[in-house]
């Protein structure tokens, strides 16, 4: 069920890239995993009921901001690369290429 | 001099008390531990600077009678995942290894408050993710009774530490037996809380339905210090919850059960027979122990490795080589996103990523995501019925591991072996209960002593029965 196509789409969806000698193993990795947890599709699980249907808001309330900017030197440290007081990334806008490139 | 080898929390608090020591006579004797095993071992990843002065401040505080507790002066380590201001904390990985926290973890904060002094940080499976520090882009935390075997984990470093006599005592986190497995594989004590009982907030999520921070000491009265210290609602963390008061004695008395079709398979011999005979101290003690049937446990670690992959693939989303850690360029965003990952990610790590994307995809969300979520509730049940009704038990009982501490490199080519590390540990996380690695003993392995432990589970928030338990039979 799982081939190197799986993987390489895998690898696009979730941004980490797969070099193309750790492919094959990781598609053995993959379906040896896959196989010891369909042992699951074995368990009766008609009883249950949809635990997403007992979920409730368990969000804080958004108050008591702290005063703009003070941390702001601090995280910004951990930047890679920044200019002027911000995140740099690059140009996904207009850029040739850049939006095929993440779909 | 006074003997400082393998001092608890107490011992070290009441030395501090009576003034035979100081808080920096305990610091220089752990550095000086760190200095001669730590190069061989690999269990520190970085020794904080400044704890002799955080030592210093505690015994100021004694001199003018300011103690602040039984915590103050204690001179801790803690795992690599858990956020201190201005301190590196990297997971153990090559992605957060420049990463320096800006601003402290709940549990930190509370430690501070309570005095204690920060050694360092130890190793660690990246991201939490392994039974042996083996994963961890620091290389592997070797075991102190034996180097040629695995610290376990994934707060490998954390057991060890304690084993080496490096610290009191450490903090780790356990999202599948992080805390409990280690601890069984260096003869310590681990204590894994129940869910929403200590904060996340400022440890690095993993598994955030599963994470949970615990104590790792070398007695059962430790771990409830340490508990007592870190627990309590915070409203930094959304699945945090307000500690009940006690509510009465234990639930089930003195009736302890085993899962006794689920124990038995897969386990060494002499494991076995070191389980019968904690399970005859516990007889001696008065306890009765009963046969339990769980019918779902047995699903337990397939849950696991579902639910948690998806877990990882979305938290794990926050690392982008943008805002922070490690930054690979490339020809375009895209590029600088995959090959930062890629790159900054270890194997373990990149695997599970794509485990947890294929579980939440269209077309297998049902297959395996929603299932395991069903089956979930069906352990739950399990674990309900038996800590309910008539036939009550107050607490569930196994061995913690099927094996002692492995070779180094026994495990590492086989996923599926490593992740049956958590076969015994893993139903608390799944279901929330607390549970706790006791010491039973040792078996032989190539002519060295290897040590063992055995699991105790109890009720949501009755880690007070662990503790009763672990000290009848300690």
């Amino acid at each position: 069920m799982i081939d190197r196509e799986t993987v390489e789409k895998l690898a696009k969806l979730t941004r980490v890239e797969i070099s193309e000698e750790e492919k094959d193993s990781m598609v053995a990795d993959l379906e040896a995993i896959l196989g010891y947890v369909s042992e699951l599709s074995s368990s009766d699980t008609s009883s249950v009921v949809d635990t997403l249907d007992t979920h409730r808001n368990i969000f804080r309330e958004d108050e008591g901001a702290e005063e703009p900017g003070i941390h702001t030197a601090k995280i910004l440290a951990d930047a890679p690369r920044t200019e002027d007081g911000y995140i740099l990334v690059k140009q996904v806008i207009g850029e040739k290429g850049a939006v095929d490139s993440i779909r | 001099m006074t003997d400082l080898k393998k001092l608890t929390i107490e011992k070290a608090h009441e030395l501090l008390v009576n003034k035979e020591v100081t808080s920096l006579e305990l610091t220089e004797y752990y550095l000086a531990n760190i200095e001669k095993l730590n190069k061989d071992l690999n269990i520190y990843i970085e020794v904080f600077e400044d704890c002799k002065t955080q030592a210093m401040e505690a015994d100021k505080r004694i001199a003018e009678g300011k103690m602040l507790g039984v915590l103050d002066g204690i001179p801790l380590a803690l795992k690599d995942n858990i956020l201190i201001d201005g301190k590196i904390a990297s997971a153990g990985s090559n992605i957060l290894k420049n990463y320096r926290a800006t601003y402290d973890s709940t549990v930190i904060k509370k430690l501070k408050e309570a005095g204690a002094v920060f050694l360092g940080r130890t190793n660690m499976d990246e991201f939490a993710m392994g039974s042996s520090t083996e994963n961890s882009a620091y290389g592997v935390a070797k075991n102190p009774i034996d180097k040629s075997r695995v610290s376990g984990g994934s707060s490998g470093g954390s057991a060890a530490a304690i084993a080496a006599d490096m610290a009191v005592a450490t903090l780790g986190s356990d999202t599948g037996g992080s805390v409990r497995q280690p601890a069984s594989l260096c003869g310590i004590v681990g204590l894994k809380t129940t869910y929403g009982s200590v904060s996340r907030h400022g440890l690095i999520a993993m598994g955030s339905s599963l994470d949970q921070i615990g104590p790792l000491t070398r007695s059962v009265e430790d771990a409830e210090i340490l508990f007592n210290a870190i627990k309590g609602y915070d409203a930094m963390d959304s699945t945090s919850v307000e500690y009940p008061a006690l509510i009465d004695l234990p639930a089930g008395g003195k009736r302890i059960g085993i899962p006794r079709g689920f124990v038995g398979e897969g386990i060494a011999a002499d494991v076995l027979k070191n389980f019968n005979d904690t399970v005859e101290k516990l007889k001696s003690k008065g306890y009765e122990i009963v046969d339990i049937d769980l019918p779902n446990i047995k699903y337990s670690l397939p849950v696991y490795y579902v639910i948690m992959p998806a877990e990882v693939s979305t938290n794990l989303a926050r690392m982008d080589g943008v805002r922070f850690g490690l930054h690979v360029d490339g020809a375009n965003l895209f590029e600088d996103y995959s090959k930062s990952r890629g790159i900054g990610f270890g194997r373990e790590v990149r695997r599970r990523i794509l485990l947890g994307a294929y579980v939440l995809s269209a077309g297998y969300y049902d297959a395996y995501y929603k299932k395991a979520m069903d089956v979930r509730e069906l352990i739950r049940g399990d674990f309900a019925r038996v800590f309910s009704g008539p036939d009550r038990v107050s607490a569930v009982i196994t061995p913690t591991t099927l094996s002692p501490a492995f070779k180094i490199g026994e495990k590492t080519t086989d996923p599926l072996a490593m992740y049956l590390e958590d076969i015994f540990t893993v139903s608390a996380n799944v279901v929330g209960i607390p549970a706790i690695s006791i010491p039973s003993g040792f078996v032989e392995r190539d002519e060295v002593s290897l040590p063992l432990g055995f699991q105790i589970m109890a009720p949501h928030f009755r880690e007070d029965i662990l503790f009763k338990i672990g000290k009848d039979v300690s």
